[in-house]
């Protein structure tokens, strides 16, 4: 969780990633940013994100884009 | 509940139909200056009984290629020019079959251009409701003269509607705006023929037949227009005209002989005739008309002194310009 | 029957509506078919087979991805064979995705795109004078079908992604891609939105039906009082593109971007409205974009749902696809994070534009409009850090109200450009008129009566600056996140019913129809 929020930070700096639930939806992060986010994402986790993740459930908290880690881990 | 929003409906929209018809009275016009499309084209409804020589009908190409006075100043034949701007064939065929109860011209000129408008019932079926809505609701029709809004039409309110007989020229459109057409020649022969959809089709054939049973010269004619003309549709036309022996005069063959300047007699690009344009082709109708139908010079008779009146009018206005 | 007609307001939509009333629930879907497809009939006629074939073509394939993994998770899979199995059964579905895809693709640019590839095509022949040319071509376009198009490959993409379970009832999916008052305009609505609240038969609901129709008559202000009076000034001056220069250029695409707009967006409410009476939420298609602060958001407040689509089909598989990560790893690598990501995604971007143009038309000047935007963001996007250094080192606060004006006025300059391609009859017209701007620049055309002989008489200039000021006031109301309907819901009974009477009024003696004014078609209808 803590690298997670490291690399949410080096994105935009300016969010508060502990408590926002409406990242996505909120347009508080532009799809720019989602695509700078995968790759860290992916390099840092060791997984693999598709077009299937893309969905705003999936980005909207840090604890969502956590629980896709997650799953993306197991499979 | 149900009820309640039952009753608040009906009180909504009895109050909406109450200001409806009251505000209609603010803006029904008081004179008919800027009326209807077939306002023109009705004008030849008020005409005394059987004193219309010729009749021309058809859509804007007609109402703005024909300019009866011109004809009468130079030939004295009385005719009417009943074109009405994007009219269906349908409508046209219905519009003659009604002026021909009070009037029995000897030539009746059609112009071909709607021959080739695509028609769709849904579109008739639109206007009629158009149509209706305009009687109910005359804010409907009138709702434009906001703009021509002032305090004089208040105090005409509650008198009754002026029926001011304004001069509208025997039907004719009168324009004296110039927007040159300049992409050079459009007449390119070609064998293709364009095909007459089934529906003007029809009532292209009622139109023919009413004009035999009554013993009317019918006559086709495509004004000069590069935009709507084609070769495919002329050869379409000439094939009807043929079949049924009829004369047809398509006036883009003949823009030499007419002296027609495309840089000075077009309103809009080369679509409609303007008023120099229309003066043109109205000589050589008239001249036409002089060399195959025998119709009287009216000129003279003291029963069409109307027309004199009109014609000075007529005058005043093209000169000015 | 356009949405704005009396056909449609007084007769069709009221039949309808008691229709779906009366008939019993489960059978509502089906008077909602019907009419949907009546509507369609009343523009399109036999074109009608396009439509029913991708409805049966998206209905099969989407029920055949879900029976080929159910083939693959009830079948035994020893497990030294089950990777080879699980890529072969991946590459089957994918297959299937993209035969569905490549068949609603193939109607589309058959249709639609044809006429345009063989004429340059012919152009390349000619120019090499080869002796045959191509047959020039030119098909009739279904109504809609650009929309049914996007939404249908939608459906088949969500259920590829498992994101929705293919739906078994072809009545639903066939309502789906066709409710009439989607068809004309959009929004591009996804299966997620509206499938189901289309086939649940909620009874009509005296708030739905009344918020329906507040939400139409403003659709009618906006198309009849704003876009069809400018019609005819915007019909003048690109028409007859060298007749005018300087001043009556950027009136016209200062005018043409508002007309658009209330066309556009008055069409969007009115479907909207439509839908609230069914009891059926369909997408907003458009949030106050002039309040953009840049390019980007602009587009993602304007036209949303055609963005939204773009964006989660083609730019987030491209960007997704192994050759763009790989590229952006060694972007990123030699350009650094911020530099090297912006110029691997700008492949899907330039893949997101160039659709975006051409989804409007077959045109230079759609295309152009398209590369256009693509270039604008992607400056816009490299030049950000910049600006940010920038602004901070100058101490420029970027919230305050003379940053923000700056911004607007930027954002508007680039809008009315774009627009001013957008609606040139072709790509060298609106490079002329484009230069005219320049060229035939005069201050006199505002003081010597110019403007009022491009068709438009003072009060019809009145009547526009007035549904400007409307349509500004709500913008900022809205921006506000203020609902207008609720507010006016909590008036008394006198205030609210003067209030939608003076509405309809304005509606009625504003609007442009009638005699002496042509009809003016619903402009993304013909796209």
């Amino acid at each position: 969780m803590e690298q997670l929020l490291e690399i949410l930070n080096d994105i935009n700096p300016s969010l508060d990633y502990e408590t926002e639930t409406k990242l996505i939806d909120g347009g508080l992060l532009d799809s720019f940013s989602i695509l700078s986010l995968i790759p860290e994402l992916e390099d840092a986790f060791g997984i693999e994100i598709t077009p299937i993740d893309m969905v705003p459930a999936n980005f909207n908290s840090t604890q969502a884009m956590w629980d896709m880690i997650h799953r993306l881990k197991e499979e | 509940m149900k009820n309640k929003n039952r009753i608040k409906s009906i009180s909504f929209l009895t109050g909406l139909f109450l200001l409806l018809y009251i505000a209609s009275y603010l803006l029904i016009p008081y004179n008919n200056m800027g009326d209807s499309l077939y306002k023109k084209a009705n004008g030849i409804l008020k005409e005394p009984k059987n004193t219309i020589d010729y009749v021309a009908i058809g859509d804007s190409e007609c109402s703005a290629s024909i300019s009866p006075m011109e004809v009468w100043n130079d030939y004295g034949y009385t005719g009417y020019n009943c074109g009405v701007p994007s009219q269906q064939l349908q409508d046209t065929y219905y519009l003659l079959e009604r002026l021909l109860k009070n009037q029995h011209p000897k030539v009746v000129f059609l112009e071909t251009n709607a021959f080739y408008r695509d028609f769709k019932y849904i579109n008739t079926l639109e206007t009629s409701i158009e149509e209706t809505v305009k009687k109910i609701f005359p804010i409907y029709k009138y709702h434009d003269n906001w703009k021509y809004f002032h305090f004089y039409m208040l105090k005409a309110l509650g008198h009754k509607i002026k029926q001011e007989q304004i001069t509208v020229y025997k039907g004719y459109q009168y324009s004296a705006i110039v927007n040159p057409y300049k992409r050079g020649p459009y007449v390119t022969e070609t064998d293709d023929v364009y095909v007459i959809d089934e529906q003007p089709l029809l009532y292209l054939n009622k139109i023919a037949s009413l004009c035999k049973d009554k013993d009317i010269q019918l006559i086709l004619y495509s004004a000069p227009s590069p935009k709507c003309w084609s070769y495919a549709k002329h050869n379409a036309a000439a094939a009807f005209a043929n079949e049924n022996q009829l004369t047809y005069i398509d006036l883009n063959l003949d823009i030499d002989t007419l002296g027609i300047d495309w840089a000075k007699d077009s309103r809009d690009d080369g679509d409609h005739l303007n008023y120099f344009g229309a003066k043109k082709v109205s000589d050589y109708m008239g001249n036409y008309l002089s060399e195959h139908a025998d119709l009287t010079d009216h000129r003279k008779d003291d029963l069409f002194a109307g027309w004199n009146k009109e014609l000075k009018n007529y005058l005043k206005l093209t000169e000015q310009n | 029957m356009a949405y704005n007609s009396l056909l449609y307001l007084f007769i069709f939509l009221p039949v309808v509506l008691l229709a779906y009333q009366l008939a019993p629930k489960n059978f509502r879907y089906k008077v909602l078919l019907s009419a949907s497809y009546v509507f369609f009939l009343s523009f399109s006629g036999k074109l009608l087979v396009y439509l029913l074939f991708s409805t049966l073509s998206i209905h099969h394939i989407g029920l055949w991805l879900t029976s080929c993994k159910k083939d693959f998770l009830s079948a035994s899979h020893a497990p030294e064979n089950k990777k080879a199995e699980k890529a072969a059964y991946e590459a089957k579905r994918r297959r299937i995705l993209w035969l569905g895809i490549g068949l609603q693709l193939s109607i589309l640019l058959i249709l639609k795109y044809s006429g345009f590839l063989f004429e340059n095509f012919n152009l390349v022949l000619k120019a090499i004078s080869f002796p045959r040319l191509l047959p020039a071509m030119k098909f009739a376009l279904p109504i809609g079908i650009s929309f049914y198009t996007l939404q249908a490959i939608s459906y088949l993409i969500d259920v590829y992604y498992e994101k929705i379970e293919a739906d078994d009832n072809l009545g639903r999916l066939a309502l789906y891609l066709a409710f009439f008052p989607t068809l004309l305009e959009g929004p591009i609505c996804r299966y997620s939105q509206t499938a189901e609240a289309l086939c649940q038969g909620k009874p009509l609901e005296y708030k739905n039906v009344t918020y329906g129709l507040q939400r139409m008559i403003w659709g009618l202000f906006k198309k009849l009082v704003i876009a069809d009076r400018l019609n005819l000034l915007v019909e003048t001056i690109f028409d007859t593109p060298n007749h005018y220069g300087g001043i009556i250029v950027i009136a016209g695409a200062v005018l043409y971007t508002f007309q658009l707009y209330a066309d556009f967006s008055g069409c969007i409410d009115m479907t909207i409205g439509t839908g609230e009476m069914f009891g059926v939420t369909i997408p907003e298609n458009f949030r106050q974009p002039f309040f953009s602060k840049t390019a980007s958001e602009f587009w993602r407040r304007w036209h949303i749902t055609l963005g939204a689509w773009l964006k989660d089909y083609i730019f987030y598989p491209i960007s997704l696809t192994k050759f763009v990560k790989n590229l952006g790893k060694r972007s990123r690598a030699k350009f650094g994070k911020h530099f090297g990501q912006i110029l691997s995604s700008s492949v899907a971007l330039f893949g997101v534009w160039i659709l975006n143009g051409l989804w409007h038309g077959t045109g230079w000047n759609y295309i152009f409009f398209g590369m256009y935007y693509f270039v604008l963001i992607l400056i816009g996007n490299l030049l950000e850090p910049a600006v940010e250094r920038i602004t901070s080192s100058l101490r420029i606060d970027r919230t305050n109200s003379l940053y923000r004006g700056f911004q607007t006025v930027k954002l508007l300059i680039i809008v009315f450009t774009g627009e001013l391609f957008f609606r040139a009859n072709n790509l060298t017209a609106g490079m002329n008129m484009f230069r005219s701007i320049f060229t035939g620049f005069h201050w006199s055309a505002v003081t010597d009566g110019s403007l009022l002989k491009l068709g438009l008489t003072l009060p019809d200039f009145i009547a526009v600056f007035f549904g400007f000021i409307a349509v500004y006031t709500v913008g900022v109301i809205h921006e506000r996140g203020i609902s207008i309907r609720e507010r006016i819901a909590g008036w008394n009974v006198f205030a609210r019913w003067s209030f939608l009477y003076v509405a309809i009024l304005l509606v009625i003696v504003l609007g442009a129809y009638g005699d002496g004014y042509l009809p003016a078609k619903l402009i993304y209808a013909g796209f």
